[in-house]
């Protein structure tokens, strides 16, 4: 069903276009991308990675038309599928009407991606990145779909510091955001649900309606008068509610932190985040006796640092190491259930302009991120070596 | 005599370098006539075509138009003033296009720039070297 739909929209994007056309003022880019996973033990990110897997695919069109010099309004339309994340059915990533009054006040409304970060609001667009999979412990793939963009509003801009100030960006976003159904997060409440209903009693909790919560945040980031040097912060509030079945799903609002700072000149680029995620969740097990109440707290502590080098026009190279800890409820943050770091090697082809490809390799140790246990029923063990390649083709 | 020879060499050096520089300027900047600014540094330049600014430094509307993504004079446009090849440009506005955060400047054939630059008052373009100007202005690019 995927594979058709994904084919589909290949045939309407060739249709439409082989390269971006400009119909009067209205500009249409898309893009589709395919790859391929294997593990040399554990089954990852719920694919059949163990036995190579392809069943990891993307397809995007996005329309967007300057209405005035001062407006824009576009959409983007998305087709995903990781495993047993993402669907056949077509999402919205974003779309809105982005106002400028100037280059210091600018405003968008609608559905909004979300700037946190170097990578948030690029981390689904295969096209712009080198890696086939960005540092996990910060831009976790399978839970994208939620930090992705939230129905709200932005007012954000540029202010010039002068010569020997640099340029500071700013931005401040209030809105509103759901849980992927198809998601990681999702997955893993349901994972939890059949101990709930052994352990109380209760029957069909199961999440099929969207969790969903408030958040408002903002990023400031410094483009420094040292040439290529970028220093920044973000920062946001979140709150979490919904129900699987007889189970309430609560998510006290926290804050979470990322800093970061990129340095890029010519071939090279370095770059580091630094995030922490602290989410006071609870289950509360509604039973015939009252709400019993089942604290489970996490505390993700994740970075990386990265580094890549463009070796020829056509050939880019880069390595990064990643780096997460769980320590909610005071977990024991040595042991490898509780931490995952990845140490990867990627390179990138680009036959043309449209044409690329991406082969990657993991050097995975730890287990807390990126595996579900249905997908693993035998369990884990500690450390798994990740070959990831995709090809892609961009308008 | 050591002194007027360093001079000497001095000046070759930079005589040279201004030479290496106007034989590597493939482009003339257009502006429509009625634009009363005659010169744009590279910086500003390079801010309007990133679409970082829509305001000549006069305060002025500026309204960039590009050359096709395979125009050779729009490599050499896209090295000397953003200091990157048109492919990185290419990669930065596909990072902007695919957040929803902006589009690139509408894309036309040198005539078709003309065209733009003549028919808008905030219009900014770039053509090849030899390109007929006639109906639009020229203006200098400044360190």
């Amino acid at each position: 069903m995927i594979r058709k739909s994904l084919l589909g929209l290949f045939v309407i994007l060739c249709a439409s276009a082989m390269f971006a056309q400009d119909l009067s003022n209205i500009q249409i880019h898309g893009f589709v991308t395919q790859g391929f996973l294997y593990s040399s033990s554990n089954n990852y990110l719920s694919t059949n990675s163990s036995s190579g897997s392809l069943n990891w695919s993307d397809g995007v069109v996005s329309i967007s038309d300057p209405v005035s010099d001062k407006l824009r309004v576009g959409i983007q339309l998305h087709l995903a599928q990781l495993g047993d994340v993402g669907g056949p059915t077509l999402q919205v990533d974003w779309a809105a009407g982005d106002y400028r009054a100037n280059d210091k006040a600018r405003f968008s409304f609608g559905k909004v991606k979300t700037v946190i970060g170097l990578f948030n609001d690029t981390q689904d667009v295969d096209p712009v990145q080198l890696w086939a999979l960005l540092p996990q412990g910060v831009y976790p793939i399978d839970n994208k779909s939620f930090d992705l963009a939230h129905y709200g509003a932005d007012f954000y801009g540029d202010m010039p510091l002068g010569e020997r100030g640099g340029t500071l960006s700013y931005r401040a976003y209030a809105g509103y955001r759901t849980l992927d159904l198809e998601s990681g997060y999702v997955k893993d409440f349901n994972g939890a649900m059949p101990g709930f209903e052994q352990a109380f009693g209760l029957t069909n909790a199961l999440v099929t309606t969207a969790p969903g919560g408030t958040v408002f945040g903002g990023d400031a980031r410094w483009q420094t008068p040292l040439k290529g040097l970028l220093i920044g912060s973000s920062a946001f509030a979140e709150d979490l509610q919904g129900s699987a079945g007889a189970v309430s799903i609560h998510a006290a609002r926290n804050i979470v932190t990322q800093q970061y700072a990129k340095f890029e000149r010519g071939k090279f680029l370095a770059a580091f985040e630094l995030k922490r995620m602290p989410v006071g969740l609870t289950y509360t097990a509604n039973t015939a006796g009252g709400p019993i109440p089942v604290p489970n707290p996490v505390d993700w502590r994740s970075w990386y640092v990265m580094t890549s080098y463009r070796a020829t026009r056509k050939l880019q190279v880069g390595t990064y190491y990643s780096h997460i800890v769980d320590a909610g409820g005071g977990e024991n943050t040595s042991v490898y259930q509780h931490y995952s770091k990845d140490w990867t090697i990627s390179s990138r082809y680009d036959f043309n302009s449209h044409f690329y490809a991406k082969l990657e390799e993991h050097f995975l140790h730890g287990t807390d991120i990126g595996y579900y246990s249905d997908s693993n029923p035998n369990g884990l063990k500690a450390g798994s070596n990740i070959l990831a390649a995709r090809i892609g083709f961009s308008f | 005599m050591n002194q007027l020879r360093v001079c000497a060499i001095a000046i070759v050096l930079i005589l040279a370098s201004a030479n290496v520089r106007a034989q590597a300027k493939s482009y003339k900047v257009i502006v429509n006539p009625s634009n009363p600014v005659s010169s744009i540094s590279r910086e500003d330049l390079s801010r309007i075509f990133l679409k970082k600014t829509t305001r000549f430094s006069d305060g002025r509307g500026a309204s960039p138009v590009d050359l096709p993504a395979n125009s050779a004079t729009r490599e050499s446009f896209s090295k000397d003033v953003h200091g990157k090849s048109s492919s990185a440009v290419d990669a930065y506005w596909q990072q902007l296009i695919f957040s929803g955060r902006d589009i690139p400047p509408p894309q036309k054939n040198e005539s078709g720039a003309l065209e733009f630059v003549r028919s808008n008052e905030n219009g900014i373009g770039y053509v090849s070297a030899g390109a007929d100007t006639e109906g639009v202005k020229v203006i200098s690019v400044t360190d």
